[in-house]
């Protein structure tokens, strides 16, 4: 009873949307509807300016909102690895989770899309799905919202539970530079060029990811919501040692 | 015969009471299926899905059948060949998913009373009108009954306590008694004289002369040996085979469009072509009007921010987004059909924002499609995506996603990065 956690170090990442793309092909996203981004901020004015960036992945919430809220009990956490998956064949839509979620990582895809033209159009699809994107993923699991997500329903982030429930028993990080394992770890974690993410079980106290969490003092985002994620954010506060940025006034 | 009418009342319901104005999503009512080839009995497996996936398992057929024939295997009904058709599990289905074809049957010739009597009764005894049972007698068909201007007069035949279709916990004396009652507190409303209500009217038989129940268990010939055999070796088999060749993935299932409870718009149809009568001619009731037992009336506060949630939650489609063009601008919002409500209170308990109101009042209720909220539609400047905006509202210029990670990504700068500066 593994529970999976990521580890994102804020130092390190250098806001490339490799981990979003990797995401979007290893699901088959919708462009635009990236179950992974990065969101940018700006702050200051010129010239005291600074853009922050900030990989957003499903937190999945130990206590999460989005479960308690859900009419049909569609959305569900998975008492085994810890994961928040959706049953699509259960989900009616109503997006009461979008609404639930503090961290905003739910996607309905039936509204216009973002990006124009609409890809939906260019490879429709005829058994109910978003679209027939030309490259297909070979994993299509409804039950657990992995695949090409139906029409409405909502999705979010699996953790990459296609990926990750297969991986071995007992197993303490999931790392993708140990041969045996890389093909069990999350796309987004496995493309991260400067390796800011990592991948383990929580429940485990030999794990590199609580390591991390010990000695660099990882943050969840919004603790006060009670919804606990299982993901941590690491900074050193490299930023702040660049002299511009401490004149900054917060001008929010 | 009448549960037809329930279909062709719905659609009526849909594209006559719709203005012309509001883009009208028709909810699509897929003709009934035999839960078996043997038993007549039909199920509209759409409208019960849409109760079971949003309600959950209700129950309520299950319950109601004398020889527990009706159970369900993985959320889907499924009958057993003991069942006896006697329309009991009919009248309990809110969605009135269950049908029964011929369940109503006339024959000779017109009388001035109507009486109806159970099939059981030998063809040269039996009254004009006869049911398998008078418990699969709703209300809305002793209404129907009743629209014909003829007193009604149900036969008790003093067997129903024995009968097996009136089996188990479940028997009462006369298994049409509530919906008698209900039917006739709706006619005294409409000012039907008590002398005129459908009426019970005891007219006993010797158990002897019934005919039997029919069963299709009964009916089904016995099995035979490679029958057994191959039954038997059937689970096995499939156990067997499961290992070699993977399955191929299920087909998710198109989310099925919300479907009129059909069992509700037929009693308030039914209700509709009765004459008002005995009022005189200095009451103010000049049309009929739904009364107040029946009435639903639904209020949207200021608080709502158009998720739609609510349409969706709706089993029957009572409540329905509209698109709208109003002085060049794109308005939305939700409608509301009390017709097609059935006071579940999904919508009530599954709104984000708690803006849902049951109007208990007895204010006078409004028919056809109210409107209930209308926003305008606006761009979100971040996504292009369209959100809504409520009179009174402010307006970010984000829809709420984006607002969100707006707001979240502020968070996380000063927490990560400004405050230690």
């Amino acid at each position: 009873m593994a529970k999976w956690g990521m580890v994102i170090d804020l130092d390190k990442c250098t806001g490339c949307q490799a981990c979003t793309t990797a995401c979007a092909m290893e699901n088959n996203r919708l462009p635009g509807e990236n179950w992974q981004d990065v969101l940018y901020y700006v702050e200051g004015k010129f010239p005291n300016v600074s853009m922050k960036w900030f990989p957003r992945p499903c937190f999945h919430c130990e206590n999460p909102s989005c479960v308690s809220v859900c009419p049909t009990k569609a959305t569900y956490k998975d008492p085994d690895g810890g994961f928040v998956l959706i049953d699509w064949n259960k989900c009616i839509g109503c997006k009461y989770c979008q609404v639930a979620c503090p961290y905003g990582v739910r996607f309905y895809t039936d509204e216009r899309a973002p990006i124009q033209p609409d890809i939906r159009t260019v490879f429709p699809s005829d058994e109910g799905r978003q679209w027939n994107p030309p490259y297909k993923g070979p994993q299509d699991d409804p039950s657990r919202g992995i695949g090409i997500q139906p029409h409405g329903v909502v999705s979010k982030c699996t953790f990459c539970y296609h990926k990750v429930s297969k991986a071995p028993k007992g197993v303490a990080d999931l790392d993708e530079d140990i041969p045996e394992l890389k093909e069990y770890v999350p796309g987004c974690v496995r493309v991260c060029p400067p390796k800011a993410r990592f991948f383990g079980d929580l429940d485990n106290p030999a794990s590199y990811v609580n390591k991390l969490i010990a000695d660099k003092r990882g943050t969840r985002l919004k603790d006060e919501t009670g919804n606990k994620p299982q993901v941590y954010y690491l900074s050193g506060g490299a930023a702040s040692a660049i002299p511009g940025l401490r004149s900054m006034k917060d001008e929010g | 015969m009448m549960l037809c009418n329930g279909i062709d009342i719905a659609y009526q319901l849909f594209s006559v009471s719709s203005p012309a104005s509001l883009s009208a999503t028709m909810p699509s009512l897929a003709s009934g299926q035999r839960l078996r080839p043997d038993v007549d009995l039909h199920y509209l497996s759409d409208a019960c899905q849409a109760w079971v996936q949003r309600v959950g398992l209700c129950e309520s057929c299950r319950r109601a059948c004398p020889v527990d024939a009706l159970l369900w295997v993985d959320e889907r009904l499924a009958l057993l060949p003991d069942c006896l058709s006697c329309g009991r599990c009919i009248p309990v289905c809110p969605m009135g998913a269950l049908e029964l074809p011929g369940l109503v049957q006339r024959l000779g010739a017109q009388e001035d009373v109507l009486r109806v009597d159970c099939r059981r009764v030998p063809l040269a005894l039996r009254a004009g009108v006869s049911v398998p049972c008078l418990g699969a007698l709703d209300a809305a068909a002793l209404l129907e009954l009743a629209a014909s201007g003829q007193p009604i007069e149900l036969l008790d035949r003093g067997w129903c306590a024995e009968c097996p279709a009136n089996g188990g916990e479940r028997s009462q004396a006369f298994p049409a008694q509530a919906a008698l009652q209900q039917a006739s507190d709706l006619l005294s409303q409409r000012g039907w004289p008590a002398a005129s209500h459908p009426r019970r009217v005891s007219l006993p038989l010797p158990l002897e002369v019934a005919l039997p129940m029919p069963s299709a268990r009964e009916a089904s010939p016995c099995m035979t040996r490679r029958g057994f055999f191959g039954r038997l070796a059937k689970p096995i088999r499939e156990v067997a085979t499961q290992h070699e060749e993977t399955a191929p993935p299920p087909r998710p299932p198109v989310a099925a469009p919300p479907h009129a409870s059909l069992a509700r718009a037929r009693l308030l149809a039914a209700l509709d072509a009765l004459p008002m009568k005995g009022l005189g001619d200095d009451k103010t009731v000049t049309s009929p009007s739904v009364p107040s037992a029946l009435t639903v009336e639904l209020q949207i506060g200021p608080e709502c921010r158009n998720h739609q949630g609510c349409t969706k939650v709706c089993p029957t489609g009572a409540l329905q987004p509209y698109q709208d063009h109003v002085d060049g601008f794109e308005v939305g919002g939700v409608r509301f059909n009390m017709r097609l409500c059935l006071d579940c209170g999904l919508c009530l308990r599954h709104c984000p924002e708690q803006s849902l109101v049951r109007n208990t009042s007895d204010a006078k209720t409004s028919e056809g499609w109210v409107v209930l909220t209308r926003h305008v539609n606006r761009r979100c400047v971040d996504c292009g995506g369209s959100y809504s905006v409520a009179a009174g509202q402010v307006d970010s210029g984000r829809c709420d996603p984006c607002e969100k990670s707006r707001r979240l990504a502020r968070e996380m700068f000063h927490q990560f990065f400004a405050a230690q500066s």
